[in-house]
């Protein structure tokens, strides 16, 4: 038996934790999460600490007056705004698991790339930017089309920016002056071959279980992927490109979720887009978890903070999807309460206030194919009555 | 606008997890910030922090310097000769404080300070057993922080 862990989650952990495991675990939340949760929950976990601003610098404080008063032994987190947050509150006391600079490789893009390539894993054409002034002769470097994007958050609110010509190249540098150190930004080549995206669990810079999936989402309407087949020749090759980056990368020795996405295009050799030591977002979760049985979550939980993890099994032959509608795209008065199609395995509508109804969905199928018929047969559905 | 400049009794802090561990291996300490000087135990910490005033984005690093423990800071508002200053935690106004009348001798080099604009004060830190030396300059007057201790961060 251990000491006491810590897990910084803005969500609710489930039933995870066995009960031996939550009486020695301390939850950091956001106020509203403890608000909402039952009294059962409550009393489950050793601890129950708030924070007033969960993305705010007030959240490590706290946690970093937790670990010292409590003598956490271990750090958990889910959410990728953590991951970083948790190395660091690791590397205050020594702690097993991912520290920081282990961190750093799976969220600094340039740091990641520079890595990922020196393994002779396919990285796009980068040069670092100095500062918002030499970004025109940067990107002029790499040439039009480029995307700009900052090495590891996003600066004054710019994310990833694809630049086609230089009067949009003058609209961001009014956008960012000021607002970003040197060298925080990174200009890459664009690369047209479509996205694709491997999740998993890696141990000891190893990966144990992983599925190969592609974006199927709509710009600005939907988001979604598609599982590949078992036999789609495209999977084999982007799972061997995840376990080189994952193995270039390293990964603390216990388990831990990752996503990675590349691209790859007719050539057939995947270029790494960026890893990180976290789980898909939005319904990738359940889709890996519908042809593999793994809930990603789960496990790179249990991993971090030590306890065994469930034996891995085969993963069964069909594929699976997500479909994502965003906010605003549905009418609440008009909202169904559920979708009534049998291979739907899983589904969350909600009526988020003030923005509009929010839809995911699960599908499975036969085939990837089938899958793909079967998400936009749903948000045909779905559009026809939101 | 605070200009730090390298000392051996001072060393950068950039994330706040840091700074909480070296407030209690000592505190209260010195802690130099865009704004100012503050100095700084666990309970004006929080204060500090959650009022905002954390000199970053979340997920970025700050830039602040924290001095060693023990040090003393000197601070010359009209640049021609140094007050040896006793704040409370959290307290930056050099107004508001109790001056012990030590006088320390100005220094006779300054660090460059490029294109920024002139500086209006200077602070030095005064080691241990050391001599004063520049350690920071400001081209406007340190913000004050009022009552530190009133607003307990929840949490």
């Amino acid at each position: 038996m251990g000491g006491l862990n810590l897990v910084l989650t803005e969500k609710a952990l489930d039933h995870w934790l066995d009960p031996q495991d939550a009486a020695r675990t301390v939850l950091l939340t956001p106020s509203s999460l403890l608000d909402r949760a039952e009294s059962k929950a409550r009393k489950a976990f050793a601890g129950w600490y708030t924070t007033p601003d969960y993305y705010g610098t007030i959240t490590e404080l706290i946690a970093a007056e937790v670990v010292l008063d409590l003598s956490i032994d271990r750090v958990g987190s889910l959410g990728e705004f953590d991951v970083l947050r948790a190395a660091r509150l690791r590397d205050l006391t020594g702690m097993v698991g991912q520290g920081f600079q282990a961190a750093l490789r799976f969220r600094d893009k340039w740091l990641m790339k520079s890595i990922a390539g020196e393994a002779g894993i396919a990285v796009p054409r980068m040069v670092l930017v100095e500062g918002v002034g030499t970004l025109p002769h940067r990107i002029g470097e790499i040439g039009l089309p480029a995307v700009v994007k900052p090495r590891w958050m996003a600066a004054a609110g710019i994310g990833v920016k694809l630049v086609r010509d230089f009067s949009h190249c003058s609209e961001i540098m009014q956008l960012l002056s000021g607002h970003v150190r040197p060298f925080e930004l990174m200009v890459e080549e664009y690369v047209e071959s479509p996205l694709w995206h491997v999740d998993g669990l890696m141990l000891d810079g190893a990966v144990t279980a992983a599925v190969a999936s592609e974006f199927t989402d709509v710009a600005g309407q939907a988001a979604g992927s598609a599982v590949l087949d078992e036999d789609d020749p495209r999977g084999e090759v982007l799972l061997a490109a995840a376990a080189k980056v994952v193995a270039a990368l390293g990964s603390p020795p216990h388990t831990q979720a990752f996503h990675a996405e590349f691209f790859l295009g007719a050539e057939g050799v995947p270029m790494l887009c960026e890893i990180a030591t976290r789980t898909g977002g939005l319904g990738i979760p359940a889709m890996v978890e519908a042809v593999t049985g793994i809930n990603l979550r789960r496990e790179s939980l249990l991993g971090q903070l030590g306890l065994e993890p469930a034996p891995l099994s085969p993963r069964k032959s069909i594929s699976s999807g997500y479909l994502a509608m965003p906010a605003g795209s549905g009418k609440p008065a008009a909202a169904p309460e559920s979708i009534p199609f049998e291979w739907v395995v899983q589904q969350a509508i909600r009526n988020r206030s003030g923005s509009g109804i929010v839809m995911q969905a699960t599908v499975i199928g036969a085939t990837r194919l089938e899958v793909r018929s079967r998400l936009a047969e749903l948000a045909s559905w779905w559009e026809g009555r939101c | 606008m605070l200009t730090a400049y390298p000392h051996p009794c001072l060393r950068r802090i950039e994330w706040v997890s840091e700074l909480v561990l070296s407030l209690r291996r000592g505190s209260p300490r010195w802690v130099l910030t865009p704004d100012g000087v503050a100095l700084l135990d666990s309970v004006a910490l929080r204060w500090y922090v959650s009022r905002g005033r954390w000199p970053a984005k979340f997920g970025q690093p700050a830039s602040l310097w924290l001095a060693d423990a023990g040090c003393a800071l000197a601070t010359s508002p009209d640049g021609l000769r140094w007050r040896r200053l006793w704040l409370p935690p959290g307290v930056l106004d050099p107004t508001a404080v109790e001056e012990t009348g030590d006088v320390i001798e100005h220094p006779a080099a300054l660090p460059s300070t490029g294109d920024t604009p002139a500086p209006e004060w200077w602070l030095a830190l005064i080691a241990p057993g050391g001599s004063p030396a520049v350690v920071a300059s400001g081209s406007s007057a340190p913000h004050p922080v009022d009552a530190p201790h009133a607003q307990p961060a929840s949490g």
